[in-house]
């Protein structure tokens, strides 16, 4: 009778504290997932369905035109000096970024720590500027006639140049200032990463006699592998995605030589209200990241087993 | 032999210095020759060779003159109020749901959760003109309330917050709940306390971003005294500033200053933030 009892109100104890806990998770989640769906997922298709369109911001009329957006597009030069200027920014970008970034990573570790922690912060402070503030630096730094960076190549006998006014140089130039504002963080990533490395797995391999050299190749850069990954992953994606240091360097001239595919969006959908168009570009950009994103996810699968 | 050795290491590492000095002279430049330019005469700006300090400083007549031209403070304002607003939204919800979903099990979660990453792929280019539209729907369009509303949730911030949370003891949260704790209770007395550095972290993100963004109100904010520091300066820019190098170059210092002074007493959370925000995300 007594065990009886005591079971029936454990039963509705559990009972309670279930209802509880499920009035918790969905009181919580659903407002959450609700704001998700309409501020996240919505876009998504939204943005399917305006790009399968003609879509003029203004316009009344906003017929059904099924996949003549993505083909005019396609059909369009500057759609694909557009692509070739951002692939070629992405690769650069994420190259020099995960090169000097690994570099910087390993001086910066070898010096004495007081040494370290003056050089880490200064390399770092680019990355806590606003890219519009970087942009407008390096346009000054950069400016044929009065800018110091002319100067100063003089004396190591080069220049000079008319970067940002010369259709050869203009991507070179944001391709350095990308990298310099984006230089630190990738040092920090890989610090981090150094910093994982077990100790003895080293001074194994130096008992054993390999150089200092055959360490960092055999050892330390394998186990690097993860932050690299990762280092290519991110530095890709944000390429592929420059936007600010081009509209407000050089504006994607001179002529088209810096167009790139965000300004391609912006213009089609900011400056002639062409929603469709700019969706369907939109898309193609989209479809570029897929496939870094894809990588992405099976890392993310690895590292979190999710 | 001995004494070889050892001039080699002390070779070795004046290289490493000499390198080190090096790149800090590179990532200082920039920094420097805006600073010098913004305490310049506007003929200084146009000579060559090019003054670092400036030989005729005009004091701060410069950012005078920028100041009376623009409403800087009010960008300021803007983009703190913003930034604040969203960092503190996104804070929350990513914290709550990262919560329910790290240690609840509940039908659908996994589908959910599933939404929540692959939406994280998806550039915010092809979300844009959406946004846009939703914003004008809204009443949103020309308001700071658009540079608010669409970042109160984040899929980036509940992921980073459930891999904080997964591996809470769930044994912990058990033993609240004997005690009498609310479900609420425990989240806010209990698991908030213990994921400190990936609140920090994110929080840290989460301004950084906001702050610095420039294509969202560059689309969405028309009036001029509703910009945000990054939008008002690159306006600012634009319009006349391409002859006036020194105006321009104290606008600049202006909007980069108080991150960069934030960074210099911080910098040790903000490196640590960014990292964890990284490698765990």
């Amino acid at each position: 009778m007594g065990i009886a009892r005591a079971h029936q109100m454990s039963v509705r104890f559990l009972s309670t504290t279930r209802a509880k806990r499920l009035l918790f998770i969905w009181g919580s989640l659903t407002p959450i997932m609700l704001y998700f769906l309409i501020f996240s997922v919505l876009p998504i298709f939204a943005a399917l369905y305006i790009s399968l369109h003609k879509w003029p911001l203004l316009g009344r009329a906003k017929p059904f035109v099924g996949l003549d957006n993505y083909i005019s597009v396609i059909n369009d030069p500057r759609f694909w000096i557009s692509l070739k200027n951002t692939l070629y920014y992405a690769a650069a970008y994420m190259f020099l970024v995960i090169i000097l970034g690994l570099a910087m990573a390993l001086l910066v570790s070898s010096l004495h720590p007081t040494a370290r922690s003056v050089f880490r912060p200064l390399f770092f402070a680019p990355q806590v500027t606003s890219a519009v503030a970087v942009a407008l630096m390096f346009s000054w730094l950069y400016q044929p006639q009065w800018g110091v960076l002319n100067y100063l190549l003089r004396f190591i006998g080069l220049g000079p140049f008319m970067w940002l006014q010369s259709s050869k140089q203009v991507m070179p130039a944001i391709i350095i200032t990308g990298v310099w504002e984006a230089v630190g963080y990738s040092m920090v990533i890989y610090t981090a990463g150094l910093t994982n490395i077990p100790t003895d797995l080293k001074e194994a391999g130096a008992v054993d006699g390999a150089t200092s050299g055959q360490v960092f190749w055999h050892i330390v850069l394998p186990l690097l592998q993860p932050t690299t990954l990762f280092m290519f992953v991110t530095s890709m994606i944000g390429g592929l995605q420059v936007f600010t240091e081009v509209w407000l360097m050089s504006g994607g001239g001179p002529g088209t030589a810096s167009r790139v595919l965000v300004l391609e969006i912006y213009d089609q959908g900011f400056r002639y209200f062409e929603m469709g168009r700019a969706s369907s570009i939109a898309f193609y950009l989209f479809l570029l990241i897929a496939v870094i994103a894809y990588l992405q996810i099976r890392y993310l699968r690895e590292q979190f087993e999710f | 032999m001995v004494i070889g050795r050892a001039l080699f290491r002390v070779l070795l590492a004046a290289i490493r210095y000499g390198l080190a000095l090096l790149i800090a002279f590179v990532m200082i430049l920039p920094f420097l020759w805006m600073l010098g330019t913004s305490f310049k005469p506007i003929d200084e700006t146009v000579r060559f060779p090019p003054t670092f300090i400036p030989e005729h400083p005009v004091g701060l007549a410069n950012y005078v003159t920028v100041m009376t031209r623009v409403p800087f403070a009010r960008y300021f304002a803007n983009s703190t109020v913003t930034a604040i607003a969203v960092t503190t939204g996104a804070l929350l919800t990513s914290a709550l749901a990262g919560y329910i979903f790290a240690k609840f099990t509940f039908t659908g979660r996994d589908l959910l959760f599933f939404l929540i990453v692959a939406t994280m792929m998806v550039p915010f280019q092809v979300v844009l003109i959406p946004i846009f539209l939703m914003a004008r729907a809204l009443g949103l369009y020309n308001t700071l309330w658009a540079l608010i509303v669409p970042g109160l949730v984040s899929a980036w911030g509940i992921f980073l917050m459930r891999q904080n949370m997964k591996h809470l003891p769930s044994e912990l949260l058990d033993a609240a709940r004997i005690d009498g704790s609310s479900e609420m209770g425990i989240f806010l007395f209990v698991v908030l306390p213990l994921v400190k550095p990936a609140l920090a972290a994110l929080g840290i993100f989460a301004f950084m971003a906001n702050w610095n963004s420039f294509l969202w109100p560059l689309i969405v904010i028309e009036d001029a005294p509703k910009r945000t520091l990054p939008l008002g300066l690159a306006l600012f820019s634009s319009g006349f500033g391409i002859t006036r190098w020194n105006l321009v170059m104290a606008a600049t210092v202006l909007t980069c200053l108080p991150v960069l002074v934030v960074f210099a007493i911080a910098q040790r959370s903000f490196i640590e933030g960014i990292t964890l925000g990284s490698v765990k995300g």
